[in-house]
């Protein structure tokens, strides 16, 4: 136990070193922990956000880009669909349903989404968990609104509150559609999808409030009212997307190609699956660029304990010989230090998981709130105990240099030591 | 760490290399010669079948290819001699009708109804199905990779519907190759064109070796 007390002792007298070691340690593992974390968590986000739709249809583009405009919520259409199109493709047999999409306009920085009823029933997320409205009710009036748990949550709607939407996507924003106010007629339950961010209103009214809004700004003079408006045709002219179920997955394939090849329109028709998977692949390369990066940091980590441990080999030479002198073998002297390294690699990794799960705690509803990615605060992950215990076996390595290099000494110098 | 680190560079070359725009027309090598011969009616079955022992530790999988999936008497080829396609310039009316019934030959893609019910085993490229693609209970079977991307994706004969075996989700990626090991069943996708598709059930899947 004396041995114990001893090394205690000694680590104590050179507290500042080891204290700046275990802080560098604890910030890489954080930081390495924190890369993988947030990679498998922004994955596991993205995956569950969309579940059970067959196909995303839209105007001509990229794959990913369309999925990352009409389900995240990324960036901005190429171009909208006409409804006459929409309605070729919800009329094939072999699709089961079909919910259009609207997007375009805003309310305080959340994007407003126009849809059908339908959307409630079909819109799937997590495996296959429908969408749950909490309070009130979906819409069944013209100027009804259904929000996100985000947006009635942060700007503290309740049922039958009065709401203004925006034209484009800003939250500052000088284009009203300030003459037909919408009232707040259900909240949905909390997805962790972009769900949560969307004011959802029926495609009507997303017509409705641009009846006088014809060619890009207001017609000046022209004012249609809110009750005027219900009058009018209310027929959307077109929508942005549309998400498509189909009855049977073998056809997916061949709906796909009726699409792609719609003679009247170029139209673009993806699999939710294959979409993402081609993001990975793109993002997967700066992902594991960043991976490598925070590797690289736990070496350095390392590295800078190698260096103290190494100087301070020196300066220990005499208390290495009085430790000799009382009896200690080499062994001992080699256990010492390697004991030493080891006890500050396993305290750097402890402090870093806690500044970690710390950051993380801080950092979680700024990230949600940023960018839609829920973060869970999860037990560690098999492979994250993996990377903790190689960065503890690294540790143990790199402290068997010095400790050699002690037992060494000891061997060579005994007690006659000459600092 | 040093393991790691190699793991990782691996990663990034792995990523780099299935990269979509690479695309080598990787097939499938077919099945061995022994099933080639494939046979159509339910009573020849019992003769050529093939009782392999599969890595699930079935037996009675018969192993097949994809060509068993397209009956033996169609035949769009025959067409082509027809017009004598070779002969055909592409601004001739003939080429232009050649390929439209080309095209709508393709879309009818009929099935081989015998194989209802067999315990099958094919290999192929996986489609997910869904976004989440570390438990894939459903996904689609292609016999070549890129499909779905490119145009023309395979016909409705050359594309296989597999649902795991319950509490068996599959966790990989898009285009992975892998064995699928499961009851054939036939799908009627809609009464009225009298169109149909393959549906592996109760199926097991395996990684692809040679």
């Amino acid at each position: 136990m004396a041995i114990f007390s001893m090394a205690w002792q000694s680590l104590l007298n050179r507290r500042f070193t080891a204290l700046l070691t275990i802080i560098s340690i604890a910030l890489s593992v954080a930081l390495l922990i924190g890369v993988e974390r947030l990679r498998t968590e922004a994955r596991e986000s993205f995956a569950n956000t969309l579940s059970g739709t067959d196909l995303i249809v839209g105007a001509r583009s990229g794959p990913v880009p369309l999925l990352l405009y009409t389900v995240f919520r990324i960036g901005d259409a190429t171009n909208n669909i006409s409804w006459k199109s929409y309605q070729d493709i919800a009329a094939l047999l072999k699709v089961a349903w079909s919910v259009p999409i609207s997007l375009g306009d805003s309310h305080r920085g959340f994007r407003v989404l126009g849809t059908t009823p339908g959307y409630f029933e079909h819109y799937r997320y997590a495996h296959n968990r429908q969408l749950e409205i909490t309070k009130g009710q979906p819409f069944s009036d013209l100027y009804d609104a259904v929000l996100g748990a985000e947006v009635a949550d942060k700007l503290g709607y309740k049922i039958s509150d009065s709401i203004i939407v925006a034209h484009g996507a800003s939250d500052v924003s000088f284009a009203r559609h300030e003459n037909k106010p919408f009232r707040v007629s259900g909240i949905l339950a909390r997805t962790g999808t972009p769900v949560d961010r969307t004011v959802h209103v029926s495609l009507e009214a997303i017509e409705a409030i641009h009846v006088d809004w014809q060619s890009g700004a207001p017609i000046p003079g022209v004012s249609v009212s809110a009750e005027q408006a219900r009058t009018m045709d209310l027929t959307p002219k077109a929508i942005t997307a549309a998400l498509v179920g189909l009855k049977s997955k073998v056809a997916t394939f061949q709906v796909q190609r009726f699409i792609n090849d719609y003679p009247e329109e170029p139209l673009s028709a993806i699999l939710p699956g294959v979409a993402l998977s081609q993001l990975w692949n793109l993002i997967g390369i700066a992902e594991n660029a960043l991976l490598i990066v925070s590797a690289f940091v736990v070496l350095v980590g390392l590295f800078g304990m190698l260096t103290a441990l190494l100087t301070s080999l020196n300066e220990r030479r005499r208390e290495m010989a009085i430790l000799r002198s009382v009896g200690a073998r080499p062994g001992h002297v080699f256990a010492l230090i390697m004991g030493e390294a080891g006890f500050l690699t396993l305290l750097g990794v402890l402090l870093g998981m806690a500044l970690l799960y710390l950051l993380l705690l801080a950092g979680q509803p700024i990230i949600e709130s940023r960018f839609g990615i829920f973060i869970e605060l999860g037990a560690l992950s098999p492979y994250e105990w993996i990377l903790l215990s190689t960065i503890v076996g690294a540790g143990f390595l790199v402290g068997s240099i010095p400790s050699y290099r002690a037992y060494r000494l000891s061997l060579a110098d005994g007690l006659s030591v000459r600092v | 760490m040093r393991k790691w680190l190699f793991l990782s560079l691996a990663i990034v070359g792995a990523m780099t290399l299935n990269g979509c725009d690479q695309l080598d027309d990787k097939k499938v090598p077919s099945a061995p010669v022994l099933q080639a011969e494939i046979p159509q009616t339910p009573g020849d079955k019992k003769v050529a079948h093939s009782e392999i022992l599969d890595k699930t530790g079935e037996s009675d999988v018969r192993e097949i290819n994809w060509d068993t999936l397209i009956p033996d008497d169609w035949r769009p080829e025959t067409l082509m001699e027809q017009y004598n396609a070779n002969e055909l310039s592409d601004d001739d009316p003939r080429a232009q009708q050649l390929l439209e019934k080309l095209k709508a030959l393709w879309s009818q893609a009929p099935i081989v109804p015998a194989l209802e019910g067999e315990r099958v085993k094919l290999p192929g490229f996986v489609v997910p199905l869904e976004m989440d693609t570390k438990k894939m209970a459903q996904f689609l079977l292609v016999p070549y990779y890129g499909a779905c991307i490119h145009v023309p994706p395979p016909p409705a004969n050359q594309t296989v519907h597999v649902l795991t075996r319950e509490g068996t989700a599959f966790n990989g990626r898009l285009f992975d190759t892998v064995w699928v090991t499961g009851t054939m069943r036939v799908e009627h996708l809609s009464s009225e064109l009298a169109e149909a598709g393959y549906r592996l059930e109760d199926a097991s899947v395996t990684p692809y070796n040679e």
